[in-house]
């Protein structure tokens, strides 16, 4: 099953041709490829691209998916479906499998995206009597092990020669970066079109929007 | 040999590209101004790393304020209305909107365009000469940083209206790391009022996403080796995620850097080292329990400073 799952990682990330997973999966009589495709519709459904209503019905698959398997189990992220091509680069498994840890990657930001528990990302304003309370949960942290990932070496396989895309999901902090970068600068729209460019699909806080029903009034004229 | 003399001085002085030395306030001032008087319709790409965008954009001003409107044309269809720091943003793909408001509270710092005369401290800024873009003459400037803490600039101005149509910025090597260019331009006297508008959104799901600026006061960390030249300007408390987490905004009036301080326990955002997403440096490492992340369009050198240099203050 491990050996299975090595190779599910490898196609996916492109490190071998389709028909060398044909043709283990022939070898092995495993489901490699259903198997796969499981995976490729929990990341789908991780990054929102299904719609409200079939997010219904597979968040408990996700959430069962997630439960069966075990935590130790290496495997990469899905891949995009985009990138989904059966032309991939010649890699070792070995190598694929050394990259990513599918336990540490997918159980804490499925957790967020799938239950969607916590919907709402509120800034308050710092005063004096909030700093001391908020920035107190911040300074007063517990001393924890960290068990970083170092983010060059978990550089997915299919990023472009000299671009590091981090493993890890930073688009929230991007996107707020760009608004709050806008304010201020002399540079017109260019902050503002960053800000656009980074989609929802990409976007964790906008991912576990809890829906209210709201009518959104019109500021135009 | 008179005649060797006076030809050496007209090419030393043809050849000299004068340095706008007293003149820095006056360009950028301009720019920024262009933002609160003009009116204009126009469509533009944006180019990050290997990704072409291009979108359309509305912007106007009225006894209320500044309206914005940009809507991708490429690529999943977005789009955001800007009313002064009030921000929609609409993604039709996944029906929802989202609502930005930065507050109306005064930034920790003076911005642009109060602190102007600062500039000069970390940029040199050169007129290259003039330039055609969107079938508008143009000029364009240099903008050069002193030291190897911030990325370099090429503006393309309008001449008519000091609108931005391009926009290079160049990395420590002079590398272009993204552009920004208009490939049509029009400015009105006025925008059609329905310029605006938003369409209609019902069965959206709505998110706001309240922001206020903050004080600068006891916020619990600080940077011990900040580049000069880059000051705090918004500090917030950002909430949700399970977590709590600080986000601090420095910017040296063209460059912007941010500080995310989060628990590192059940942090989403745990990163070690040096990244890079197009030109945006990212730099992140674990102490004292903490998540500390710092991202911005500076050298990656940038970004790693401040983040080693980050201490608790209590």
């Amino acid at each position: 099953m491990k050996e299975d799952k090595e190779i599910i990682s490898a196609w996916l990330d492109d490190a071998i041709e389709y028909s060398e997973a044909e043709s283990l999966e022939t070898e092995q009589g495993g489901q490699i490829f259903s198997t796969a495709a499981r995976y490729q519709m929990i990341g789908d459904a991780l990054r929102g691209k299904v719609t409200d209503a079939s997010m219904i019905d597979i968040s408990a698959s996700v959430r069962e998916a997630i439960s069966l398997e075990p935590e130790s189990v290496p495997l990469t992220r899905p891949a995009r479906s985009s990138r989904r091509q059966f032309h991939g680069k010649a890699q070792s498994h070995g190598k694929a499998k050394a990259l990513f840890d599918f336990g540490s990657w997918l159980r804490p930001v499925g957790g967020l995206a799938v239950a969607a528990t916590v919907a709402m990302l509120m800034v308050v304003t710092l005063t004096d009597q909030q700093t001391g309370t908020d920035s107190a949960i911040v300074a007063n942290i517990a001393q924890q092990p960290v068990q970083a990932m170092p983010v060059k070496n978990a550089m997915p396989v299919y990023a472009k020669p000299g671009i590091a895309i981090p493993a890890v999901n930073l688009n929230s902090y991007v996107t707020e970066h760009s608004e709050y970068a806008a304010q201020g600068t002399v540079q017109g729209i260019v902050p503002y079109a960053r800000s656009v460019s980074y989609g929802a699909e990409e976007n964790p806080s906008l991912k576990n929007t809890v829906k209210d029903n709201q009518t959104v009034n019109n500021p135009g004229k | 040999m008179k005649l060797g003399v006076t030809a050496f001085l007209t090419f030393a002085i043809l050849s000299y590209v004068p340095a706008y030395a007293g003149n820095v306030s006056d360009i950028v001032s301009g720019m920024s101004a262009a933002d609160k008087r003009s009116n204009y319709e126009g469509i533009f790409v944006l180019r990050k790393s290997d990704k072409l965008m291009t979108m359309h954009v509305v912007h106007g001003v009225d006894e209320r304020g500044v309206w914005e409107s940009m809507e991708s044309l490429n690529g999943e269809a977005r789009k955001i209305v800007r009313h002064n720091d009030e921000v929609i943003s609409i993604y039709p793909s996944h029906k929802l909107v989202t609502v930005s408001k930065m507050g109306d509270k005064p930034g920790l710092h003076p911005i642009l365009p109060e602190n102007l005369h600062k500039l000069g401290n970390y940029y040199t800024i050169h007129q290259l000469g003039d330039d055609r873009i969107a079938g508008r003459e143009t000029s364009v400037l240099n903008v050069k940083p002193i030291d190897a803490y911030r990325y370099g600039y090429k503006y393309w101005l309008d001449n008519e209206t000091q609108v931005l149509l391009k926009c290079d910025l160049l990395n420590e090597n002079g590398e272009i790391v993204e552009q920004m260019m208009y490939t049509a331009f029009h400015d009105h006297a006025a925008v059609p009022p329905t310029a605006f508008n938003i369409p209609e959104l019902e069965g959206y799901t709505r998110q706001i996403l309240n922001k206020s600026r903050g004080k600068q006061a006891n916020i619990g960390w600080r940077s011990t080796n900040m580049p000069q030249g880059f000051m705090l300007t918004h500090s917030t408390i950002r909430s949700g995620d399970d977590n709590k987490s600080l986000h601090l905004m420095y910017s040296d009036g063209l460059a912007s850097v941010s500080v995310f301080i989060e628990p590192d326990e059940n942090s989403t955002h745990r990163l070690s080292g040096a990244s890079r997403v197009g030109a945006l440096n990212v730099y992140g490492k674990q102490m004292n329990g903490a998540q500390i992340t710092v991202m911005g369009e500076v050298p990656e050198a940038t970004v790693a400073t401040i983040a080693e240099s980050m201490v608790r203050t209590q």
